[in-house]
């Protein structure tokens, strides 16, 4: 996939706006007019503390090509209201080319917003809305952005059309005259050197819009999942609203459970059962989980557990993204407990890593932690339809009329059939306790210890093909890094070589087992290498040294949320000019 | 209510001297200046400047109110600790806080306070009717009479906002989530 | 907490608004919990407490913000473990007055287990739940008090599972004091509370809350709420039978009983930590 990408290709806007003026609403319009008009994009929103009517900001960045991340600033700012903008003044970067668009009656532009050099033009949204009976200003906003950015008329009609379908004709067509009138308004306005048209890419594949948490649900369900017991939690409850009438739908069940530990203990039972199944959290459900992962692990139960992460420690920032639970996924339980963490790349790969976490678990007959984002789960993002992926392997089973069965059966590759309940014969107790290759419980020594490397055996020698990580470029700079930072990592290394450099890309998918031979050989060669990632103590970066995966000049970038890793902070790390930046 | 409250909340009616009836006036009066600021934090915090505004010139109006009674009482108030509550819970003119909304327009804000106006002044009228006594009837009646003055100025100010349209509480976003 | 005679009650040397905090809540416009509020600093000015003899321990959700909106000692702790962290508090500090804050996710469900130890080990703690029979912070999902029928993304069609009582497993899990409240009438509240402060023991106040924007229909709560036509009874089989016929909008103090509430005595002895050192010499 060609990499290079440049700035002019996308366009960066965000509405603001507060207490039911419809920013998100207005947002999502746009970004399902642009995906109708053959572009890319994605839309995250922010929001104040309050359930409803708080100040929100819709942040979209439209292009030509997918994009995975929001860039360094914004070119267009339309704002409704300023209420309480101040909030979101960190997430809206802006530059001397920027361009705000403010509703006239609201007062003056903030002066967070204007040290930058931005250009501020006042539009009388709310009058021109008042002009046409039922219109609204966020419509006359639309109609503004649609200009600015050059989406095709009849598309955005059609889709206004659509989502007002339910209200009657008369509210779609005062919608429709509200555009138009902003679309006037933005005619009349010099766009200075920073212009834009959405332009279409011929793509060989269907698009989609969809959000990280959706794909999740999907990839679960594509998996084998039929099984979801959970607890709502934020940013992960879209996961299970998503899944809860589709799941009847293939034969399935959700249930919520009354918390997390009856969650991933009810998971446990329907993966005893034979049903594979599935529990999605956040950071303090995991945590809560923890003791019942090592009970997966020891009686090797398939599970799979999906945290969508937020900012931690404890309560932390619920709507907030982060990449800070790499530890406790990885490290969390007690005793040796070696279990499967993945993590997707993209909204897009969310959809791939749950399916194939879902077909790792059944197979290796393991938990799976699949490490998403409050990020990746809640943008919405226009995406080429995500690859079919089709793995045909599942749970290892015991032959019929088996004799002397025994669950825990230290075969080469430590994969022991796994005899479901109701197969004649094979009755067994499956134990969280040390256990012989019975299932018997067991204090002795050689039990312990060949059921330890057992369940670790199977883990370390499981051929996990080419999906561990993504891999691209050659030259003398490496990026190393996991999930989201995928996205800005991505972008800063597709400018670095539109500069002329080379540069090697490793997004890594399978976070444990640790792969260090296989890092080392992608390494291999490269002089400056350099870790990516959103937390504080920079998790993934000890965890690669301390497997002995990185030479020893290797550096780290990490940096905590609640704002997201830009592409240009990246650039700004790299080496090169042949120094270390 | 139980019986018990019941009785105790009938007390209030009969009021048997001026002085406890300026009490009951000021803490009314105090109660319903305390809750219009209350509502006017709340829409402030949802970013509906325009009726915290509005609640907030009704908190100062309800202040003025309060300073009214306490001159009549010769500047001092007095509670004792087993005051009969109120009938309905909280006192007449208090706005009930289960009465607003996000999106609530000046006509709605002003319609509350149009009722509470209405509520005090019957209440007034009540403690005239069932007192017997005659210097607190007069003071009921007074206490009606400019009770009867905020009903008419909280009229003339809703006249000037008319019912918003159909559809005044719809919000196009979505509930925002937490925790 | 000792109950005080009517007569050294102070007349109201606080008011209500003492007991508010400078925080703005962030509630939504016409939430129930707003009537708490109201409810819990009227109550706390007519006992007449000192605010820093106050502590007040929550979990998390909606309900759950309430601390920090009050003159007090807070604990906002994680989702539904406010009742352990408010038993720890209360043992080892029996001089403050313990407040716990919840809601009926918080409270009832991943709180159930604690709730049920809470009643049956009498610590003088009072437990106010703000009940709206909905998840309201985290968008709308059904909670043990909602409905079986009621409709929801989580559950469409409703759980179809039988609503959670939280009278009758208070009252069987041996809580000394039971009461129900309608946050509509927040007087009326702050007198339940100030009796459930005052009586010894484990004090349950549940608290119907209408929220407002996930569950609209719970504006019909105001008819249907009215006081028990029964005074509060210390006979739990009769308490027992009255629930029987509760409909879940009665009012008033169901159960208040005289169990002893649950304190360890300290039994300090001079010189403890030397003498214990002795018994290991040889």
């Amino acid at each position: 996939m060609p990499l290079d990408f440049p700035l002019s290709a996308s366009f960066s806007l965000a509405i603001v706006g507060s207490g039911g003026a419809g920013v998100i609403t207005t947002g999502g319009l746009l970004l399902n007019a642009a995906a109708r008009a053959g572009g890319y994009g994605l839309l995250t929103r922010s929001v104040g503390p309050q359930i409803r009517g708080g100040e929100a900001a819709a942040l979209i960045r439209l292009s030509s090509r997918p994009v995975d991340c929001h860039n360094d600033s914004f070119d267009l700012v339309i704002a409704l209201d300023w209420q309480n903008v101040q909030r979101f003044a960190a997430e809206l970067p802006l530059g001397p080319g920027s361009l705000i668009l403010a509703e006239e009656t609201a007062g003056d532009v903030p002066a967070p917003l204007l040290v930058a050099g931005s250009r501020a033009i006042k539009i009388p949204m709310q009058k021109l809305a008042k002009g046409i009976p039922g219109g609204r200003p966020n419509m006359v906003a639309l109609g503004l952005a649609a200009e600015l950015i050059g989406l095709p008329e009849d598309g955005l009609a059609t889709i206004v059309t659509h989502a007002l379908a339910h209200k009657g004709s008369e509210a779609a067509g005062a919608s429709l005259k509200a555009i138009a009138a902003g679309r006037t308004q933005a005619a009349g306005i010099d766009r200075g050197a920073r212009t834009f048209a959405l332009a279409a890419t011929p793509s060989a594949r269907e698009h989609w819009i969809v959000t990280g948490n959706e794909a999740t649900g999907l990839g679960a369900l594509r998996g084998g999942i039929r099984f979801v017991a959970a607890y709502p939690i934020t940013p992960a409850t879209e996961i299970l609203e998503w899944m809860a009438p589709a799941l009847p739908k293939v034969n399935g069940m959700l249930i919520q459970a009354e918390d997390e530990l009856a969650s991933i203990n009810m998971v446990i039972g329907a993966a005893f059962g034979g049903t594979p199944a599935m529990t999605a959290t956040s950071g303090p459900g995991l945590a809560l989980m923890i003791e019942s992962l090592g009970l997966a692990v020891a009686s090797e139960t398939p599970i799979l557990v999906v945290d969508v992460m937020r900012n931690g420690p404890s309560t932390g920032i619920p709507t907030k993204s982060e990449q800070s639970d790499l530890n406790i996924s990885v490290h969390g339980l007690h005793g040796d407990a070696p279990h499967l963490v993945l993590a997707p790349l993209s909204v897009a790969d969310c959809l791939f890593t749950t399916q194939w976490a879902a077909h790792l678990s059944e197979k290796l007959q393991t938990p799976t932690i699949v490490l998403s984002d409050q990020f990746m789960g809640q943008a919405r993002a226009i995406v080429d339809c995500p690859e079919s992926a089709v793995f045909d392997e599942t749970r290892a089973v015991p032959p019929p009329g088996i004799a002397d069965y025994k669950r825990y059966a230290l075969t080469a590759h430590g994969i022991s059939p796994m005899a479901l309940p109701g197969a004649p014969g094979c009755q067994y107790t499956a134990d969280g306790l040390e256990h012989n290759e019975r299932g018997t419980p067991s204090s002795q020594a050689e039990d312990h210890r060949a059921q330890l490397d057992k369940r670790l055996r199977k883990l370390t020698d499981h051929d996990y093909g080419a999906a561990w990580a993504e891999i691209d470029g050659n030259g003398d700079i490496a990026v190393v890094t996991w999930g989201s930072s995928t996205g800005p990592a991505r972008e800063a290394v597709a400018r670095a070589r539109a500069q002329g450099h080379a540069v090697r890309l490793i997004a890594v998918r399978l976070i444990a087992p640790a792969q260090p031979a296989r890092l080392a050989e992608s390494l291999a060669g490269a002089r400056h290498v350099l870790v990516v990632e959103q937390n504080h103590s920079g998790q993934f970066f000890h965890y690669l040294r301390g497997h002995g995966a990185l030479p020893a000049e290797a550096r780290s970038l990490h940096r905590p949320g609640p704002l997201p890793l830009r592409p240009g902070e990246i650039l700004s790390a790299l080496p090169l000019g042949g120094q270390p930046a | 209510m139980t019986p018990a409250r019941r009785k105790k909340s009938a007390r209030l009616y009969r009021v048997r001297v001026p002085a406890e009836l300026l009490r009951i006036a000021h803490a009314m009066e105090n109660e319903a200046r305390v809750r219009y600021g209350e509502l006017a934090d709340q829409l402030d915090a949802h970013n509906n400047t325009d009726v915290a505004d509005l609640f907030r010139r009704m908190a100062e109006i309800e202040a003025l109110h309060v300073a009214k009674v306490l001159a009549l009482a010769g500047g001092k108030i007095t509670t004792p600790a087993d005051a009969p509550p109120f009938p309905d819970d909280e006192g007449p003119e208090t706005a009930a806080t289960a009465a607003a909304h996000y999106l609530m327009t000046p006509h709605h804000a002003l319609s509350i306070m149009l009722k509470n106006e209405q509520r005090a002044f019957r209440f007034y009228s009540r403690v005239a009717r069932t007192t017997k006594a005659k210097d607190v009837r007069n003071l009921a009646q007074q206490l009606a009479q400019e009770e009867k003055e905020h009903i008419q100025l909280a009229q003339a100010w809703l006249a000037k906002y008319p019912p918003p349209p159909n559809g005044w509480d719809e919000d196009p976003d979505p509930p925002s989530g937490a925790g | 907490m000792t109950a005080l005679p009517a007569a050294s009650l102070p007349a109201a040397s606080r008011g209500a608004g003492d007991y508010k905090s400078k925080v703005k809540p962030i509630w939504c416009p016409g939430c129930g919990d707003f009537g708490v509020l109201t409810a819990i600093t009227r109550a706390l000015s007519d006992l007449g407490l000192p605010p820093e003899q106050i502590a007040v321990v929550s979990g998390i959700g909606c309900s759950s913000r309430i601390p920090a909106y009050l003159n007090a000692y807070g604990f906002h702790g994680v989702h539904g473990r406010a009742l352990p962290v408010a038993t720890g508090l209360k043992l080892s500090r029996p001089d403050m007055t313990v407040l716990v804050a919840s809601g009926d996710g918080d409270g009832y469900s991943i709180g159930g287990n604690h709730f049920l130890h809470a009643c049956r080990r009498n610590v003088d703690l009072t437990y106010i739940v703000m009940d709206n029979r909905v998840y309201g912070m985290t968008k709308g999902q059904p909670s043990p008090t909602t409905e079986p029928e009621w409709d929801s993304e989580l559950a469409p069609g409703g759980t179809g599972l039988r609503a959670f009582n939280p009278l009758v497993i208070a009252l069987a899990a041996g809580a000394n004091f039971i009461a129900r409240c309608f946050s509509g009438n927040p007087i009326e509240t702050a007198q339940i509370i100030v009796e459930a402060v005052r009586t010894p023991g484990f004090s349950f106040v549940e608290i119907l809350s209408p929220c407002i924007t996930f569950r609209p229909d719970e504006h019909e709560w105001k008819k249907a709420v009215r006081q028990a036509s029964v005074s509060e009874t210390s006979d739990p089989s009769r308490a027992a039978k009255r629930l029987m016929t509760d409909d879940g909008f009665n009012v008033g103090i169901l159960y208040r009983g005289d169990r002893t509430p649950y304190q360890p005595r300290l039994a300090p002895v001079p010189d403890a930590l030397a003498t214990m050192a002795r018994e290991f010499a040889v």
